[in-house]
């Protein structure tokens, strides 16, 4: 019996520290969620949402009573902040229209306009948005977490998330029958939530009456299908470097330029299919020119700028100056800013 | 154009960081960081495989071939013991088992204490980085780079119009 105790107490150990042997996505799961995403922009309903985001300024919040038909139309009336209560945007003939906005209305305003943040919302909004999905259920999981009750309905709670601890994670409500998303939660690589939707109120319907669309007396703010074309790239007149160390699962996923504000500016994007990580890279202007000839600029120092709560790594090699950010562990955006290596074929990715 | 020379630095701090964990002057964090870069960056890797070369050919010893006497006990001493293929007997009675049994604290307490250890948020890095604060002329294309980066997802004339407005319409 003694010499038992042994090989047991071992078993026990192997047990407990055995790697998770269901480390895998659930296959019905990641379907559903991929699913989502699509129903919850077509889907045709009338309902309540609150919708917060973390921006450079603090935390941004409205409410909304949205009403969606199944092709693309959509109205938003603005419930909170109460500033902007008498405010109705209509998504409808490929534009955004507002209801027009005089000079002192836009001065009562003022604090509540947050652009970025009011685009995703009213363009976007209502499901949670992948860099890549494809490359997400690569390199994150998906997986049930249970079943909740959101605005009277029954869902499923889906969790994406890393094993790589220096990733982003989401939480996702969906709805059972409908598979529209009426929760979401995303929160940064060290857990902390930075964008929240919920549905408070939520009715689907078959059909939405044309009416509700007008946009009469409104004021075209976005002309979205002027958007779909291709922007004017800037002309880049050094040679582009890339990182040859990327972040486990990363990816390029585009590369564009514009005229920046100290030159013709190359932005480069890299996802793992949730998390982004962007190189920005330009020809270095005097000052910089004459701050490098006279510091110590070269790795493994690399510089940080913490610019309204965002962190922003900067390193300046041979004329170039370079910038990156990502919502990562700082020391792979390091590691990445230390492995540049020139490549020319990035001019001819932008044509 | 502007002729650029890769960095050669890093090779450096690459080749030492490596040498310093095979000769095991490298702290447990330090050791644990290069591992991971070994693991994932091909870079790390050709390094790591330079130095691994250079100190085997340091330490090349010539060959050793054992005598016959010594696989002629080796045969005797298994032919002499009978296989018992229980996985009690296999702890209790081979010398692989008897070795596992007495270590099994020893590696439980190693598991224990390499998970407490790998719970800790990140290793520490060989990257010194500097925060800076007088970069006052850096603030307005900072917030472009970092509008363009929230903006990943939008179209790029959605993005160029966004950020021409909120860059130079709304906060400066």
């Amino acid at each position: 019996m003694q010499s038992l105790i042994r090989p047991v107490f071992l078993i026990i150990c192997l047990a407990i520290f055995a790697p998770d042997s269901h480390a895998s996505s659930d296959e019905k799961y990641v379907g559903i969620l991929r699913e989502s995403i699509h129903a919850s922009l077509s889907a045709s309903y009338i309902g309540v949402c609150t919708y917060k985001q973390k921006t450079k300024d603090g935390e941004w919040e409205t409410w909304l009573n949205v009403t969606r038909s199944s092709d693309e139309q959509k109205k938003v009336d603005i419930i909170y902040p109460e500033s902007m209560s008498s405010v109705a945007i209509v998504q409808t003939e490929g534009a955004l229209w507002m209801t027009p906005l005089g000079e002192k209305d836009l001065k009562k305003i003022q604090n509540a306009i947050k652009p970025i943040a009011w685009y995703r919302i009213l363009k976007k909004g209502e499901a949670l948005e992948f860099e890549d999905f494809d490359l997400l259920t690569q390199n994150y999981l998906i997986k049930k977490k249970g079943h909740e009750t959101i605005a009277e309905r029954p869902v499923w709670k889906l969790a994406v998330y890393s094993n790589k601890k220096t990733r982003p994670s989401a939480e996702v409500w969906i709805d059972k029958e409908t598979k529209v998303q009426l929760k979401y939660v995303r929160f940064d690589a060290d857990g902390k939530p930075v964008e929240k939707l919920q549905f408070n109120q939520i009715e689907f319907t078959q059909t939405t009456s044309p009416d509700v669309f007008v946009r009469a007396g409104l004021e075209k703010i976005i002309d979205i299908a002027q958007q779909e074309q291709a922007p004017p790239v800037a002309e880049i007149a050094f040679t582009p470097m890339a990182p040859t160390f990327l972040p486990p699962g990363f990816k390029q996923k585009f590369v564009h330029s514009w005229d920046g504000h100290s030159g013709p500016t190359l932005h480069v994007l890299y996802t793992d299919g949730f998390a982004a990580l962007s190189f920005y890279q330009r020809i270095q202007n005097d000052k910089e020119k004459e701050w490098a000839a006279t510091n110590d600029v070269k790795c493994p120092k690399v510089r940080k700028f913490n610019f309204r709560g965002r962190d922003l790594y900067i390193r300046d090699i041979d004329e170039l100056h370079f910038a990156a950010m990502g919502d990562i562990d700082p020391c792979e955006i390091a590691e990445s800013l230390c492995s540049l290596e020139a490549k020319p074929e990035l001019t001819e990715q932008l044509k | 154009m502007i002729n650029i020379q890769p960095d050669q630095d890093m090779e450096y701090i690459r080749q030492e960081a490596a040498r310093r964990v095979m000769e095991g002057q490298a702290s447990p964090e330090e050791a644990a960081f290069v591992h991971n870069r070994v693991q994932h960056s091909e870079l790390w890797m050709r390094s790591w495989r330079r130095v691994a070369a250079v100190m085997d050919n340091a330490r090349n010893l010539p060959e050793f071939t054992p005598p016959d006497r010594v696989w002629k006990r080796i045969r005797s001493s298994i032919q002499s013991t009978r296989p018992d293929r229980s996985l009690a007997g296999w702890f209790q009675f081979s010398f692989a088992g008897r070795r596992v049994l007495r270590l099994a604290p020893a590696a439980a307490c190693v598991l224990i204490l390499a998970g407490l250890w790998l719970s800790q948020p990140g290793v520490k890095s060989i990257y010194e980085i500097v925060e800076v604060t007088d970069e006052s002329r850096f603030g307005v294309e900072a917030e472009a780079y970092i509008a363009y980066h929230d903006l990943s997802n939008e179209n790029a004339s959605a993005r160029d119009g966004l950020i021409a407005y909120y860059t130079y319409g709304l906060s400066e």
